[in-house]
């Protein structure tokens, strides 16, 4: 690596125009965010044209800009109102907003911030030193490879749910049928339309967010009561030493893992924050119970989708295949500005792909400066009486439901999916599976039909593939382990005499 | 039978019953094409037999006494009241909304179904300002001319919202 390059590319990306306009798609990107429905690819593909006007690397800074502040302001929604701002941080709603109705909000709004930071730190070291390495090997994940990965993902998330494995499998497999509604895009047949129009186009997965989170909460918090105003001076809004202590080894451990995921194309920042949730929960060993406002289960999630993010950028300028939808927006804008992506970039444009790197490091900066002071302003937001917030809520989810697809169908779907998104969860089935299923649906899939087709119209390939093997084997381990160990404490726990002891059980074999 | 237990084994019969349905009914629009590639039947299939087996796991297990863990998670502990700093925006400093229950639920979704159906008629902002001053002045009986007041704010922000990322809503007479 040609450090007079690294130079250059600061040189270029600290220049006037540059910086402000990367602090200006920072901060304009984490207003998009905010709103559910709006963030990430829409905020990008609505504020592309914007750009048009601007010298090519400026444009690409500033839409870069937006992209990281999109990530940020989805997640200061999450946290503060139970509303993911995007499908990647919907997982860190459930213990964020959990932290936040105990008065810490500022804290876990801050330890977003900073393990987003590091984590965007670590990956854009490793997208600079490895990017075109990177994009080669993850060719390598086939479909076959990316089907399990997909399944291990759904299985495992599903399988820690409410104590109950079942409820979990049973939400993932509802949140599967309702992406297969619509026209199928293999064969181009209605599936489930009901003979309506409305529902050839399926339903989106940003209205059924919108109903899960944000009106089943509104729902629930009117059904069971809502938390009192907060009350916590402007200290308690500061991160602590041991907040920081407990976040470390998620934000690094997620940061690879995160990156990994990120590079493999499609995959996504969702699906690493999902995987993420996972891995720290299974690792956690704290005396706080999970899900009730778990400091890792903030720090980690949101480490892994800045770092996928950032991985996505490896794929897009290394072989000009987006890795998700943002960076397919991003794609666009440099064939918009004549800008080739793919393995040449790197060499004949080396100037442009150094100074995007060295922005995203400064647009990483920005995040961290601009909303790490203003985590206890946001976090103040909750001192509002929540009779007032939730009919703001309401409207502004709307707003977002209508935008996905500027139609009055998402806000109905959103309703319905909020009430029976209500009754499920008063029935203690989790939400998260359902969301999982429904991202995670159509991939898997594409990438089974695709898996088939390259067996020669037979599913004996993934008998020839071990990564896919050592997948699934793991997705049977994460339901069958935790199912054959609680048996085994059912048994051993009812040979056992409270007043005898453990003697008990061999005496009854 | 205990209600809960009652309660649990119809919503998991009706999930099972739901993904048998959609096993079935997705499986007839074919598992395998002509050619011997995977057709649109078999995704449905698979998702429905997982909603199927899933609810039928949970049949049989029955309700767990520590169900309502991890995901959804505990009801929230309360912030310290140490009295310090924290002033209260707008009344009550012992609870987060006037009513609980069903009645205000029944209310809410009630007042939202209307909003929507007034959407393509009077416009989303004035709609979306409707929903606020219903809510606030009939089901959380905040003083009318603050409800009035918020829904202005409201509605405001939301024609910022709009008019500045040119989202196309529905505009009604504001034009």
């Amino acid at each position: 690596m040609d450090l007079s390059l690294i130079v250059d590319g600061f040189r270029e990306a600290l220049s006037g125009q540059n910086l402000l306009y990367c602090g200006l798609g920072v901060l304009v990107g984490t207003v998009v965010g905010l709103l559910p429905g709006l963030g990430g690819s829409s905020g990008m593909a609505v504020l592309l044209p914007l750009t048009l006007g601007l010298p090519p690397v400026t444009a690409i800074i500033f839409l870069a800009g937006i992209y990281y502040g999109t990530e940020y302001g989805g997640t200061i929604s999450s946290i503060l109102i139970m509303i993911p701002g995007e499908a990647s941080t919907a997982v860190s709603a459930l213990d964020g907003h959990q932290m936040a109705l105990q008065g810490r909000a500022g804290p876990a709004l801050s330890i977003a911030a900073i393990a987003s930071f590091v984590s965007g730190t670590i990956t854009i070291v490793l997208l600079m030193i490895a990017a075109p390495l990177l994009s080669g090997l993850a060719l390598n994940f086939g479909p076959p490879e990316f089907f399990a990965l997909l399944v291990f993902a759904l299985f495992s998330i599903s399988s820690f749910s409410a104590g109950q494995a079942a409820k979990g499998i049973a939400m993932g497999g509802l949140g599967l049928c309702l992406a297969t509604i619509g026209i199928d895009p293999q064969s181009g047949v209605g599936r489930f339309t009901l003979g309506s129009v409305e529902l050839l186009g399926g339903i989106g997965f940003l209205e059924v967010l919108i109903g899960l989170f944000a009106f089943t909460e509104v729902l629930k918090s009117l059904g069971q009561g809502a938390p009192a105003p907060i009350r916590t001076g402007f200290r308690d809004m500061l991160i602590t030493r041991k907040d920081a202590r407990q976040m470390a080894g998620p934000t690094l451990r997620q940061s690879l893992l995160g990156f990994g995921i990120g590079v493999i194309p499609g995959a996504g920042a969702a699906l690493a924050s999902f995987l993420a949730y996972d891995v720290e929960r299974r690792l956690y060993k704290g005396e706080r119970k999970w899900g009730t406002g778990v400091v890792a289960a903030v720090a980690g999630p949101e480490a892994a989708n800045n770092a996928a993010a950032n991985g996505g950028f490896a794929p897009t300028l290394a072989l000009g295949i987006p890795g998700s939808g943002s960076t397919a927006v991003l794609l666009g804008a440099f064939l918009l500005f004549g800008i080739q992506p793919g393995p040449q970039m790197m060499v004949e444009q080396a100037d442009l792909v150094w100074a995007l790197f060295a922005s995203f490091y400064i647009g990483n900066v920005f995040l961290l400066v601009l909303n790490l002071p203003l985590a206890p302003v946001f976090a103040s937001m909750l001192r509002i009486r929540y009779a007032y917030l939730y009919p703001l809520i309401l409207v502004f989810a709307f707003l977002g439901a209508y935008a996905v697809e500027n139609r009055v169908w998402g806000i109905w779907i959103a309703i319905a999916v909020g009430l029976i998104g209500y009754a499920l969860v008063d029935l203690g089935y989790p939400r998260l599976p359902i969301f999982m299923g429904m991202i995670l649906g159509p991939l898997m899939e594409r990438s089974f039909v695709q898996s088939y087709a390259m067996g020669g119209q037979g599913a004996g390939i993934f008998l020839e593939r071990p990564i896919a093997l050592v997948l699934f084997a793991l997705s049977i381990g994460v339901i069958g382990v935790p199912s054959l160990a609680r048996l085994y404490r059912e048994r051993v726990g009812r040979g056992i005499d409270p007043a005898t002891g453990p003697r008990a059980a061999d005496e009854l074999d | 039978m205990d209600i809960n237990l009652r309660r649990h084994r119809a919503s998991a019969a009706m999930l099972l019953a739901l993904g048998a349905l959609i096993a079935v009914v997705g499986s007839g629009y074919g598992l395998v094409t002509e050619s011997g590639a995977i057709g649109p039947g078999a995704m449905p299939l698979l998702a429905g037999s997982i909603l199927a087996l899933g609810s039928l796991q949970v049949l049989l297990q029955g309700p767990r006494p520590d169900e309502d863990a991890a995901v959804s998670p505990a009801a929230p502990e309360q912030s310290p009241t140490d009295g310090s700093a924290g002033e209260d925006v707008g009344g009550s400093t012992t609870s987060g909304v006037s009513r609980t229950g069903v009645a205000p639920m029944i209310a809410i979704i009630a007042i939202i179904v209307c909003g929507a159906v007034a959407v393509p008629i009077t416009g989303f902002v004035l709609a979306s300002g409707g929903i606020v001053f219903t809510i606030l002045a009939v089901v959380e009986r905040v003083p009318t001319w603050r409800s009035a007041v918020v829904a202005l704010v409201a509605g405001g922000v939301l024609w910022l919202l709009v008019e500045s990322l040119q989202i196309p809503v529905p505009s009604g007479p504001l034009g």
